[in-house]
């Protein structure tokens, strides 16, 4: 093949055009640390990184999600503390009022009194809210005040309670398809086997009587109720134990993802800064090569 | 019987040769960087002998040309691989800037709107209190970015292709004129190969025809008078010897499209006749830009479009089965669409309802909260079925729907049962591998190019070497002529010396 001069320079000015084009996407790779820059880089790679970040995505809005579950699982169980903390001063008062009648004048009233407190101490536990705003125990309904007292102990119709709220318990979604109970349905928590109010109220009724028997049959709704409130406590633990080992779970798959992502779109920093080398030395050689190449002709030896 | 003035008349024309293909050479060397050159050699045969009893005797060296060194195949190559090379180098751009645009690795792209916008409706799923306006404010704001980013992709997706119209009517006039060009110097040659080779006019016969292959498509036939005639690929004849058809820009009048309307068709204007060709346009910069507009680009914004359309249809469906804050009946989160003719479109008019939009006099309070089936009694969404925004509204974006595919009606899907952030991920992937493939064919067809190019180089362009050698022969051979010259000078002196 007859080779002159316009070849050399047109071969030689097209070779060091691709050094320099794979010397730019080299420098590419080193400035922004990443392999795939844009999809045609690697399409299939790309819509892998996409998915693997859009499940990241998912991920930490579910870590939210568990943070946000916390702080309603915290406000229900510390009132559900206070409630059972209630119940267990009440039954310390039942015994104590055995017999009350003997004790001499105003023992009677000084009880009642008290438990009219632990009364009113209950309800409140019971309107709890949790920061934010919303009624812990009144599910769906959370603007709404969970429980309404009619009447009082000091006049003659006796204080009943009313659930206004609605009767679910809040769920949270922590995970794909994963929901946990951040809340307690507060008509099944405050009265549901036995009523809590009720068996303060009977407490109170039966102190107000002298009634020893109705005493009792108090002390075992109190210790009745205190007990539900406790398994009611304990299923919400459970929701806590749950909202821990996922937020583990989730935390470790967010590193997974965030280190897969990485494999596939970061590049290889040593690799690049090895290969931007040899590309820079390749590129240099071929500009000494071609400069010198280009040069000489018959007409320098004639 | 020869004497020795024949002698000197052989020398003499001998030197008038060597002084002719010195020229020769001298227009080789000076034209060894033009472009499209190609190298001339002078083609020298022995004189016409006279017969003589004694034996012949020759007559000296005679010129019988100058020729032009080009191999016609290699031409012909070399035009329809320039057309390819321009072609897919124009396609390659077009894909790159489309790209650009739709490149969510990088910049803040629509997935992470996407995202943001379901991560806003998480967190009013989460909310303590969804009646309050903050969580649904940070819903309609997500929205509203949404929205942004996909008018901001419409639009420079729509720039590119209206960019891409203009570089469709510059071209033209260039393609008008180099087939003037063409027809000119067909006449020229044809007047001075009535003489002699036009070897210089030939070269930038060829070097024009490229220029136009560059372009447009094109067949070319050269006649026995060294005019070329051209024909587009359709067959339409743009030269034909001295006569050049013309092709010209028409503003498309059929274009239903109001804010399109620039877009331009082409016309060939023959004798007397001018029609439409715009469809026949195939090849070179020319074709790449038109089916780059009609195809490449619209293609692009037609799955916008579609991706558009299945999330508003979608959402808006779930959002109108659920009621707000207030009941006033059922709202749609983004603005309908369901009674244009096709989902053409849908991204420019993508938008939120005005009954959300405060702008447009809406509240955010017709934010869907609550199941419409699962209100009681009291007012409705006050106290938040946040369960349903979670389970239905922000379910949807996993959720495998049944997809629009461009140019459906709407009520009528014609795509895949996919999520709507899958649908997104397939619409940027898809540009990317098919950058990707753009990319490969133009090095591919480089490397062919440069092939041909090579081949036609060693062909026929100048090697200063062989000029170099050329000038030492060239040199010699009149210095020997000089001397036969002197010689017969001197015995004809000797002659007159003798008388």
């Amino acid at each position: 093949m007859r080779i002159t001069q316009s070849t050399l320079a047109r071969l030689g000015i097209s070779q060091l055009n691709d050094q320099r084009n794979r010397l730019a996407r080299t420098q590419e790779q080193a400035a922004t640390g990443l392999r795939v820059n844009r999809p045609s880089d690697d399409p299939v790679d790309y819509r892998t990184i996409l998915f693997l970040k859009d499940a990241s995505n998912a991920t930490s809005r579910y870590l939210r999600s568990i943070d946000l579950a916390r702080v309603r699982i915290r406000a229900t169980e510390s009132a559900l503390d206070g409630a059972e903390d209630v119940m267990s001063r009440a039954r310390a008062l039942a015994v104590s009022a055995r017999n009350v009648t003997n004790q001499g004048p105003g023992a009677a009233d000084a009880l009642k009194t008290e438990v009219a407190q632990l009364f009113d101490e209950l309800v409140s536990n019971a309107n709890v809210r949790a920061p934010g705003g919303g009624y812990v125990f009144s599910g769906l309904a959370n603007d709404t005040e969970t429980f309404t007292v009619t009447g009082d102990f000091g006049s003659g119709t006796k204080p009943t309670v009313t659930f206004n709220g609605e009767g679910s318990a809040i769920e949270v979604e922590i995970d794909d398809g994963v929901l946990i109970e951040v809340t307690r349905d507060g008509a099944g928590a405050f009265q549901g086997a036995t009523d809590a109010f009720a068996a303060i109220a009977r407490l109170w009724t039966a102190i107000d009587t002298g009634n020893n028997a109705e005493i009792d049959g108090a002390n075992e709704d109190i210790e009745a109720a205190r007990d539900h409130l406790v398994l009611e406590r304990t299923i919400l633990g459970g929701s806590d134990q749950k909202a821990d080992s996922f937020e583990d779970r989730l935390r470790l798959q967010e590193q997974n993802i965030a280190s897969q992502v990485s494999f596939l779109e970061d590049a290889d920093a040593f690799e690049v800064y090895s290969d931007l080398t040899a590309q820079e030395t390749a590129l240099q050689a071929a500009l000494q090569v071609n400069a010198r190449l280009l040069q000489p002709t018959l007409l320098d030896f004639v | 019987m020869p004497g020795l003035f024949d002698a000197l008349q052989t020398a003499t024309r001998g030197l008038t040769v060597t002084q002719r293909s010195l020229a020769t050479t001298g227009h080789n060397i000076a034209n060894v960087n033009t472009p499209g050159y190609s190298r001339q050699r002078s083609v020298v045969v022995a004189g016409t002998p006279q017969p003589d009893a004694a034996g012949t005797i020759g007559s000296g060296v005679e010129q019988l040309t100058v020729e032009r060194i080009v191999d016609q195949f290699v031409n012909t190559r070399l035009v329809s691989e320039t057309t390819r090379f321009a072609g897919l180098d124009a396609e390659a751009s077009l894909y790159r800037e489309i790209e650009a645009i739709v490149n969510d690795q990088l910049t803040e792209g629509l997935s992470d709107e996407l995202s943001g916008f379901f991560d806003a409706l998480a967190d009013l799923s989460s909310s303590t209190t969804p009646g309050q306006p903050v969580e649904r404010g940070q819903v309609l704001a997500a929205g509203e970015a949404l929205v942004d980013t996909v008018h901001r992709w419409d639009n420079q997706l729509r720039t590119l292709q209206r960019d891409t119209d203009r570089g469709i009517v510059g071209l033209i006039p260039e393609i008008n004129a180099l087939a003037t060009e063409i027809a000119e110097l067909n006449g020229r040659i044809a007047e001075a190969e009535t003489l002699s080779p036009a070897n210089d006019l030939r070269d930038r016969q060829d070097r024009l025809i490229l220029d136009l292959a560059e372009r447009i498509e094109i067949t070319t036939l050269t006649t026995d008078d060294g005019s070329v005639s051209v024909r587009l690929a359709s067959g339409l004849s743009l030269v034909d010897r001295r006569v050049a058809g013309q092709l010209e820009a028409v503003v498309d009048p059929a274009n239903p499209n109001p804010l399109d309307a620039t877009f331009s068709q082409v016309y060939y204007v023959g004798a007397g006749s001018s029609f439409d060709v715009t469809d026949q346009i195939t090849g070179g910069q020319l074709g790449s830009l038109v089916q780059g507009r009609e195809q490449v680009i619209a293609g692009t914004i037609a799955d916008l479009d579609a991706f558009v359309y299945t999330l508003v249809d979608t959402f808006n469906t779930q959002h109108r089965l659920g009621v707000g804050l207030v009941d006033d009946g059922a709202n749609d989160f983004f603005a309908d669409m369901s009674t244009r003719p096709t989902i053409d479109g849908a991204a420019r008019d993508f938008s939120i309802a005005a009954a959300i939009d405060p702008d447009q006099g809406g509240t955010t309070s017709n934010i869907a909260a609550g199941d419409r089936a699962n209100v009681g009694g009291g007012l409705p969404g006050e106290d938040g079925d946040t369960e349903w925004v979670r389970d239905v509204l922000a379910g949807i974006r996993t959720e495998r729907v049944t997809g629009y595919l461009a140019g459906d009606v709407p009520g009528v899907p014609t795509g895949n049962s996919a999520g709507i952030a899958a649908n997104l991920i397939n619409l940027t992937g898809e540009v990317g591998q098919r950058t990707r493939t753009a990319n490969r064919a133009l090095e591919q067809q480089e490397a062919l190019l440069q092939s041909v190019q090579d081949r036609r180089d060693s062909i026929s362009t100048v090697s200063i070497d062989e000029e170099v050698a050329e000038l030492v022969k060239l040199q010699s051979n009149f210095q020997a002529n000089a001397r036969v010259v002197r010689t017969v000078s001197e015995m004809i002196q000797d002659l007159f010396d003798a008388i």
